[in-house]
């Protein structure tokens, strides 16, 4: 029964989603075939590499394609967990975002904490490092099934919490306000 | 003397270290807000009177920012020992903010018992790049900081009246404070239960010193800085105003688009922006003056010490001490959340201690593993403050010395070089393109305050932004059109080459003297005399 209405839940929160409506609405901006990998000789960063090393003699002990891909692959990496991204804006690209709203409601965001236990933590990790595959900041299509575990832990979160009716009018009011920024303003 | 002592005070040399190392030169230049601090100090030594011949205020006026007094007043000693230049503006964040360090830690030992925690904590913040950042140069936060801490180690070492007092004092150094302080206050009275008496004590202390602050707090100009700085001030465009009511209908737009809606969301932003792990750890912030290279306001290791400390915080989180640290850590960013930046290392500053704290912890436990995790782990570590030290001395100051959102380079120069030919003309133009222009003259020119006060007078081009002197004796500080400037014989003008340009210039009517430049080697200012 309570694997039931997890799994219930899971699916109720996956429908109220704004990722999952974005990719509902515009399919084609989530396509693999448009998905850019990273580039790890793009002539903006070896440019800003150069200048930096060009600086001191010390530079080059810090400043190389090694260390700086690895700071701009970790910054993607790290963007998943940034709540400006995740509940507020979302995506840069606005074929994939409302812009006044994250992929993921942020009313679900306490439930994720309560699901979240030690053997998410690894799945979670595994998941955030699919985006430093990508060239683009803030891409949702990478994240997708992060999005999936983290509705999943949501979903336990609901099922081990007593919740009053005011919050879940807070979680109607949420998606109400980011269906009609969806369906009026975009 | 106990190895804990003795491990607390070489901390804290090493951090006083950090902290006045070439303290003259990185930052490259000093800003406007450090300038205007400093010669509102020397107008203080000089005539007991601030820029605009106020007696001894508790504001200064400046720039049209309504200064906090409590930077201006320790300045006058240290003007009066060192001059008027660099090192004295920038000693009491640097000292002030060093002697935290030790202050955390006995804060620290306070809570938790734990001398280990207590100096790594230390240490930790000893290296901390956010702290750095803001206690070498930046002025008013690295004083109001040390009034903070020092006031929550008083009062978690029982000592309640003094501790809430040199709290509540810190609202005289830092404007961030007057909105922080009123909650670590309560943080602290929820967290200790003070008697009748210590209560009542407490309040008459903190009411004594709050109250000759309560005329500049209700001051015109205070108002209008906290208009201008917080999202008060802030109005959505009409036009996007409009097409919103256009395709929502009145209602649906009275529903989703109030003002409670859109306030709360925009302060809810601001706020989780100060967590965001690429603001902490990865690039930090592109405004230049809080900009470290490179680098987030922490180091990237700190993240994984953070993880470390996760499940301690997690099983320690019933505890009074630990909620404790956990709200002062929400809390921290609450100054930085009602205003208009979308994320502000200054304003968020307090959120350093409970991080170096939660760091400081990890790093304990990281401690505990096997050697070969630490060894992995300090060579990464020393690997990173390397990066730091490189970024603060070599890659920062080349890419934050421009205008008034970075270090202001060039004027020091341009001052040099203008004070000694001024009586060669009638007329001396200043540009204000960089911002400022007055007040660096004043500092470096070193123009006696009762001279300067009967001709001080602000200017402003737009009524939510600060203010330029209009000038003084020969000199006029002021956009130049060149255009019609270039016809005023017997004048001086100094400007960007983007007011001055050299193709415009007729050498048998204007001569160019001088050109100063960036440290990138591009034209900061040129010096053209009209003939």
């Amino acid at each position: 029964m309570a694997k039931f209405s997890v799994l219930g839940f899971f699916l109720a929160i996956n429908l109220l989603s704004p990722w999952m409506w974005s990719l509902i609405k515009n399919p084609e901006a989530f396509k693999f075939d448009r998905w850019l990998l990273y580039k790890f000789d793009s002539p903006e960063r070896t440019m800003e590499i150069n200048t930096l090393r060009g600086q001191s003699k010390w530079s080059r002990l810090f400043v190389n394609k090694f260390t700086w891909n690895s700071k701009e692959i970790a910054s993607r990496i790290a963007e998943t967990f940034d709540l400006h991204y995740l509940v507020l804006e979302g995506d840069l690209d606005l074929r994939r975002t409302t812009g006044k709203s994250g992929p993921v409601l942020a009313t679900m965001v306490p439930f994720i904490l309560v699901g979240f236990g030690r053997p998410w933590a690894v799945p979670i990790i595994l998941g955030s490092l699919l985006a430093g595959l990508f060239e683009p900041h803030f891409f949702t299509p990478a994240r997708i099934p992060l999005f999936l575990l983290f509705s999943w832990l949501a979903a336990i979160g609901i099922s081990k919490k007593k919740i009053g009716a005011w919050y879940w009018i807070l979680v109607v009011f949420e998606f109400a306000r980011f269906a009609h920024g969806f369906w009026l303003h975009i | 003397m106990s190895k804990f002592i003795v491990s607390v005070v070489m901390i804290w040399i090493l951090a006083l270290g950090l902290r006045l190392w070439k303290i003259d030169s990185y930052p490259l230049s000093l800003n406007w807000d450090e300038v205007t601090f400093a010669y509102n100090a020397y107008s203080v030594l000089e005539t007991g009177k601030d820029e605009y011949g106020e007696i001894l205020p508790l504001q200064f006026k400046s720039i049209g920012d309504y200064k906090n007094p409590m930077y201006v007043y320790l300045l006058v000693p240290l003007i009066k020992l060192f001059g008027l230049n660099e090192l004295a503006v920038r000693i009491p964040p640097a000292v002030l903010g060093s002697l935290t360090i030790p202050l955390l830690g006995m804060i620290v030992w306070q809570l938790f018992r734990n001398k280990a925690c207590a100096i790594s904590s230390a240490l930790v913040l000893a290296i901390a790049p956010w702290h750095v950042q803001f206690t070498r140069a930046g002025a008013d936060v690295g004083v109001g900081t040390f009034f903070v801490i020092l006031g929550i180690a008083l009062f978690v070492r029982n000592k309640y009246l003094l501790g809430l007092v040199t709290l509540v004092g810190g609202m005289y150094a830092y404007f961030g404070e007057r909105a922080f302080v009123p909650l670590v206050v309560g943080l602290l009275m929820w967290m200790v239960r003070l008697t009748r008496r210590e209560l009542l004590m407490s309040l008459i202390g903190m009411t004594v010193v709050i109250l000759p602050l309560v005329g500049p707090l209700v001051s015109e100009g205070h108002k209008g800085k906290v208009f201008m700085t917080t999202l008060l001030s802030y109005r959505p465009p009409e036009k996007l105003t409009q097409k919103l009511i256009r395709e929502d209908g009145k209602i649906v737009y009275g529903l989703f688009h109030n003002p409670v809606v859109e306030y709360g969301l925009m302060m809810v932003d601001r706020y989780v922006n100060h967590f965001s792990p690429t603001f902490l750890f990865i690039k930090g912030l592109s405004d230049n003056r809080q900009r470290i290279v490179g680098m987030g306001m922490m180091y990237w290791s700190d993240l994984i010490l953070l993880a470390m400390a996760m499940p301690l915080v997690a099983k320690g989180v019933r505890h009074k001490n630990w909620k404790f640290l956990i709200l002062w850590l929400l809390v921290a960013p609450i100054p930085a959340a009602i205003t208009r930046d979308p994320v502000h290392a200054r304003r968020a500053f307090n959120m350093i201690y409970p991080l170096s704290i939660l760091v400081g912890i990890g790093l304990v436990e990281l401690w505990q593993r096997r050697t070969m995790w630490k060894i992995l782990f300090v060579g990464v570590w020393m690997w990173l403050v390397g990066l730091y030290v490189l970024s603060y001395y070599v890659f920062t100051p080349l890419q934050t010395f421009r205008g008034s959102a970075g270090w202001q380079y060039g004027y020091k120069q341009l001052v040099e070089f203008v004070e000694p030919i001024k009586n060669n003309y009638g007329q001396i133009v200043i540009d204000t393109a960089y911002q400022g222009s007055y007040a660096y003259f004043l500092f470096y020119g070193k123009y006696p305050p009762n001279k300067y006060q009967p001709q001080a007078r602000l200017v402003k081009d737009d009524p939510l932004g600060l203010g330029e002197g209009s000038g003084y004796d020969k000199y006029q500080f002021r956009k130049i059109f060149w255009p019609h400037d270039r016809g005023t014989s017997g004048t001086l003008f100094a400007g960007p080459p983007e007011k001055i340009p050299l193709t415009d210039i007729d050498s048998s009517k204007a001569r160019l003297l001088k050109t100063i430049y960036f440290p990138d080697k591009s034209v900061a200012f040129y010096v053209v005399e009209v003939l």
